[in-house]
């Protein structure tokens, strides 16, 4: 293994004045549960590692008016089992109950899971349905990224190398929305998804369709809306048939891949088969 | 693993083939090329990097020229490469077939067949698969770019 340079900050500055000189051969070390098997199957092999291990000043889930607010080394467990994130955004409290098993729940962060960018990921799938905000810090200031654009390729993001993920921000009240997820794992519950698909639905008074968000994870390069299949739905009653045709949009924007989870062709069917149920039961009774 | 792809370029044929046929030329179109040694008018040794956030593979190895038919306007070429350090590597052939299109404009269709070998790991391979796309998309880019500035 190549040897590399271990820093281990204690605070958010610290941090941000390591990463100020920081280029593409560093890399940030939260829980670890992503990036030490890109470092133990020797795909990746950073110079410099910044631990987060010792920052103290990066936790916290706070409720200001109807945003709620998560620090970047929040452990997916506690956000899960946190009373505001199930009071209000139960289809967060869902999707994180199903990643992998406690064990990496108790090691994996939300800036963690964010800035990985690793396409098969649960977290940004939910996140992306609740249009949440990635706060990116770095010595030059405050950016506030949508999580709807933030990805760009396999584990690649709109972050800087000198940018730290210190919060996700999600602004809004959802209790009208009408939300389901699902994610589908043939193997066993704490494989990666062969599809994961998440699901936002807002409805006028006469249930005509007025937002929504169709998302999906595992299934290309980076999680994506589909958009095309959103607008769709614009304007209108959410019917068995309408739920089809939204579902086969979304496959064909999908580009899959073939591995332990399925061929590309069975995961784009499947796809399609869990974007149709999560639209259904998203507007059912 | 099997990729076609067709693509449109902006050079004359007789243009464009040449500088396909140029292995300097084309390494300076690649992202990631790191060396590039003439063994032989037809074998050439070199170093690829390719980098995908964290990700970093070094593939070394050699690529052989195996058809330079002019007559048809059909090149292929062979690579066989190798990450020590991932323990693991690929082989390829590589198919490229020119169909003039307009006096300026070429037809450039690639067809690339490649095994990976050993250890490159499950995580590796949707990586690379993925990754060739689009460094197919900057290698025609810059084929187009070097012709503008040409």
């Amino acid at each position: 293994m190549r040897d590399f340079q271990l820093d281990s900050p204690v605070d958010k500055p610290q941090t941000l004045q390591l990463l100020a000189a920081a280029d593409d051969d560093t890399r940030l070390l939260a829980g670890g549960t992503g990036l030490l098997n890109l470092l133990k199957q020797r795909l990746a092999s950073p110079g410099r590692l910044i631990s987060l291990h010792r920052v103290t000043d990066l936790g916290g889930i706070t409720l200001d008016g109807t945003t709620v607010t998560i620090g970047a080394l929040e452990r997916l467990i506690d956000i899960g089992e946190h009373p505001l994130i199930g009071e209000r955004l139960p289809v967060l409290r869902d999707t994180l109950a199903e990643v992998a098993s406690p064990r990496i729940r108790m090691m994996a962060t939300l800036g963690g899971a964010v800035a990985h960018g690793d396409p098969n990921q649960d977290t940004p799938v939910a996140l992306m349905a609740l249009d949440a905000i990635v706060v990116a810090e770095s010595r030059d200031g405050v950016t506030e990224l949508p999580i709807a654009g933030f990805y760009r390729d396999y584990y690649e993001t709109r972050l800087s190398p000198d940018q730290l993920v210190t919060a996700v921000r999600i602004p809004g009240d959802w209790h009208s929305s009408r939300f389901s997820h699902k994610k589908f794992t043939p193997g066993s519950r704490e494989d990666y998804a062969c599809v994961g698909v998440c699901v936002r639905l807002d409805f006028d008074d006469r249930n005509r369709c007025t937002d929504s968000r169709i998302v999906l994870g595992s299934v290309g390069p980076t999680v994506f809306r589909s958009r095309a299949a959103e607008e769709l739905l614009a304007g209108k009653a959410i019917t068995e048939n309408l739920a089809r045709q939204a579902a086969q949009i979304a496959a064909n924007e999908t580009d899959p891949v073939d591995d332990t989870r399925g061929s590309a062709d069975y995961k784009r069917r499947m796809a399609g088969v869990w974007v149709r149920r999560c639209l259904l039961e998203a507007a059912g009774p | 693993m099997r990729f076609d792809q067709q693509y449109t370029v902006e050079q004359a044929r007789d243009l464009l083939w040449s500088t396909l046929m140029d292995v300097h030329k084309v390494a300076a179109c690649m992202q990631g090329v790191e060396e590039m040694i003439v063994v032989d008018d037809d074998r050439y040794e070199g170093t690829l990097m390719v980098k995908m956030g964290p990700v970093r593979l070094r593939f070394s190895g050699e690529v052989m020229v195996v058809t330079r038919d002019a007559d048809n306007w059909i090149g292929v070429l062979e690579a066989n490469a190798r990450d020590p350090k991932a323990g693991g590597g690929f082989k390829a052939s590589l198919e490229m077939r020119l169909v003039e299109l307009t006096a300026m404009q070429t037809e450039l269709t690639i067809t690339l067949d490649t095994t990976f070998l050993g250890r490159i790991g499950e995580l590796g391979r949707p990586l690379i698969k993925k990754k060739i796309n689009s460094m197919m998309d900057e290698f025609i880019a810059a084929l187009n770019e070097q012709y503008v500035t040409a």
